[in-house]
């Protein structure tokens, strides 16, 4: 079965662009376009995400509501990584991200280039 | 009265100090680069009334909440606009639609707005974020009281220009 990766952004531009970079990977990308919906493709899929790319602004749910969801003890999606991909380049966010579990940080804007070198460090030894 | 008028006077420049001008052009630059490929360079204004876009244009507007609220307003050319997010999406401009251009330009403002912020903080003056909205339509006017503090930039490449507000609100 292909290597499943969830974008959260509630950004379409943005999600496009993850697409592809994602695709070129030979990875299969669903989308969230908040946190909320996010929690949703996550039980829909029943833990067969292997990565999480997050966006930390979002109305309704955001990325760090959304972490500290996925990351409480007792979730189910507790190991999946994430990867940050966000504008918030202030140390304190990144501190903050970081405490919360995030495995890596893309500060937009990005190239393809630097995100599909992030996913690849992620998912390293276990694609 | 004067001392009044002048520690109010004391206190705008040291807003428009903290918002250099190279802050300015290093986002505008960087993201242009990033995104599109593009690289601007600053049109030299000497009245910022001469500031505006010729053609309809489609705006991003972004609340900066800190120390002085400011309003940063971002405006490209509507065609350009289009040419510019079809190059960094890959999708043709025939299949590209107002909604996308306008989340595409929330987003350029975003990251504008995103790498003012991160530079203000360098130097002690944090802005924390908001969302974005943006204005799109064949004709509209962005009118503000004149005395209103603001600082106007415009920036050009070969094929695109771009023009920055920020209003102290
Ligand atoms: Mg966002």
């Amino acid at each position: 079965m292909g290597i499943k990766i969830l974008s959260v952004d509630d950004s379409a531009i943005i999600r496009m662009m993850i697409s592809k970079g994602v695709k070129l990977m030979g990875y299969e990308i669903l989308e969230a376009s908040d946190g909320e919906e996010g929690l949703s493709v996550l039980a829909r899929e029943n833990k067969e995400i292997r990565l999480i790319l997050l966006d930390w602004n979002m109305p309704g749910m955001n990325g760090i509501e959304f972490l500290k969801r996925i990351k409480a003890p007792g979730s189910a999606y507790k190991e999946i990584p994430v990867i940050m991909v966000t504008t918030e380049s202030e140390k304190t966010s990144i501190v903050q991200a970081i405490q919360l579990g995030v495995a890596n940080y893309i500060l937009k804007p990005f190239e393809t280039e630097e995100l599909i070198k992030k996913i690849r460090l992620c998912l390293g030894g276990k694609v | 009265m004067n001392n009044v008028n002048s520690s109010y006077n004391e206190d705008n420049n040291e807003i428009e100090s903290k918002f250099k001008s190279i802050f300015l052009f290093n986002a505008v630059h960087d993201v242009m680069q990033t995104m599109a490929g593009i690289s601007m360079s600053e049109v030299k204004i000497t009245d910022s009334k001469e500031i505006h876009i010729t053609d309809a244009c489609v705006s991003g507007v972004y609340f900066m909440n800190g120390p002085k609220n400011a309003m940063l307003i971002v405006s490209m050319p509507t065609a350009e606009a289009y040419t510019m997010v079809s190059r960094f999406s890959g999708i043709p401009v025939s299949e590209l639609g107002a909604d996308t251009i306008c989340d595409a330009i929330n987003e350029l403002t975003n990251m504008i707005s995103g790498k003012i912020k991160s530079q203000l903080a360098s130097v002690g003056y944090e802005y924390i974020n908001s969302h974005c909205f943006s204005i799109y339509g064949p004709k509209y006017l962005i009118l503000h009281k004149s005395k209103l503090k603001n600082i106007a930039k415009k920036y050009k490449a070969e094929n695109t220009e771009l023009v920055l507000r920020i209003l102290f609100v």
